[in-house]
């Protein structure tokens, strides 16, 4: 066989194996508990299925934060899988992001994706300016 | 008036952010490569690369005039957009990939084939465009946080679902269109030395092909199998 015909041969066989996970994983995420959302002061960070580099970043720059505040729970919440699907209604969120929530008011961080351009420090302050301005409120 | 102003040159540059963002770096590539391989003829490099820009502005302001107006919420479209397009993106790259790098042909008697041949490099130009709309459309947390959550609050606020987003299409779309025009100044002096380029651009459209298969791959191995991307 020539070379070409090996490529080419390689190159549709996973084309029809990536349509054909595609078509059966959507099909295998149905069967998962509820997570309503929580009535305890929590600090959100919901996630797709794919987790970039920068989402990471903005992920555990806040986590370490939040770790540090007894009054806050933490959960990272991957709003792909469809039981979750209903927080992007809850607190109407348009991509990764961190919410703080006390099971009645929400407020969503929207600066952390500007802020994680520059350094650890600026962006640690502004979440915990944040969650303290959220629990005064 | 003067606000206005400072509504777009903000949204210019969330464009321009979204554009030097690390996720969207593979389709930038991609599209590069796309604008870039007909490096015989300058214009036409140039022309594509205004072409793949206007896609994008095009994408950007349709969904910044239905979401400014309320028809669409933009969290569901947003969640929609980031899981369905970015799945089909990969299959469809790597296929017209092949189809670039001549390992898929359609065996067409000759007079046909060739009338085949002169309607895709009529549409090549406008493939361009196609590629800016879709391009666009297949967001990526980053281009969806910058877009859907900084963007998109401005305009409302402004009432401003043309020009806002258009700032930004014109500001995402700059790295291709900057290096289209590097690149037809740049083959118009390689072309005056060497005249060879004809041979060199068959060499240009094989490795867009190429190109566009490993960008499809990685797409694939991220948004299908779940790899991590950067």
């Amino acid at each position: 066989m020539k070379p070409k015909t090996i490529i080419t041969t390689i190159l549709l066989l996973f084309v029809a194996v990536s349509i054909l996970f595609l078509v059966t994983k959507d099909r295998d995420s149905i069967a998962l508990e509820a997570n309503p959302v929580s009535d305890q002061m929590t600090a959100y960070y919901f996630h797709g299925n794919v987790r970039c580099k920068t989402c990471n970043t903005i992920e555990s720059w806040t986590k370490e934060v939040v770790l540090e505040n007894q009054e806050l729970e933490w959960r990272t919440v991957n709003i792909d899988e469809p039981v979750n699907e209903h927080f992007i209604q809850d607190f109407q969120i348009s991509s990764s992001t961190v919410v703080l929530s006390d099971g009645n008011n929400y407020r969503e961080l929207v600066s952390v994706w500007e802020l994680v351009r520059g350094d650890k420090e600026n962006f640690q302050l502004y979440v915990q300016n944040e969650i303290a301005e959220f629990i005064n409120d | 008036m003067t606000e206005i102003l400072l509504g777009m040159a903000s949204a210019f540059w969330l464009g321009i952010l979204t554009s030097i963002s690390p996720c969207p770096m593979a389709t930038n590539v991609t599209a590069i490569s796309y604008v870039g391989r007909k490096v015989a003829e300058p214009k036409k490099v140039f022309i594509a690369g205004l072409l793949y820009t206007f896609g994008r502005t095009l994408s950007y302001v349709v969904l910044g005039v239905l979401l400014v107006s309320s028809l669409l919420s933009a969290p569901y479209i947003s969640h929609f957009l980031q899981k369905q397009m970015n799945l089909i993106l990969g299959p469809i790259l790597i296929l017209t990939g092949m189809v670039l790098a001549e390992l898929l042909q359609f065996n067409l008697n000759s007079g046909v084939n060739q009338k085949v041949q002169n309607r895709l490099e009529t549409m090549g130009m406008f493939g361009a465009l196609l590629m800016g709309v879709v391009f666009a459309l297949s967001f990526c947390p980053v281009s969806a946080a910058l877009f859907f959550g900084s963007l998109i609050p401005v305009a409302i606020q402004f009432e401003s679902g043309i020009a806002l987003p258009m700032a930004y299409g014109i500001a995402t779309g700059l790295p291709v269109l900057l290096f289209a025009i590097l690149i037809s100044v740049g083959a118009k002096r390689v072309g005056e030395t060497f005249n060879k380029l004809t041979s060199f651009e068959k060499w240009a459209r094989l490795a867009t092909g190429y190109i566009f298969i490993l960008v499809g791959i990685y797409y694939c191995l991220t948004h299908i199998f779940g790899f991590q991307g950067v």
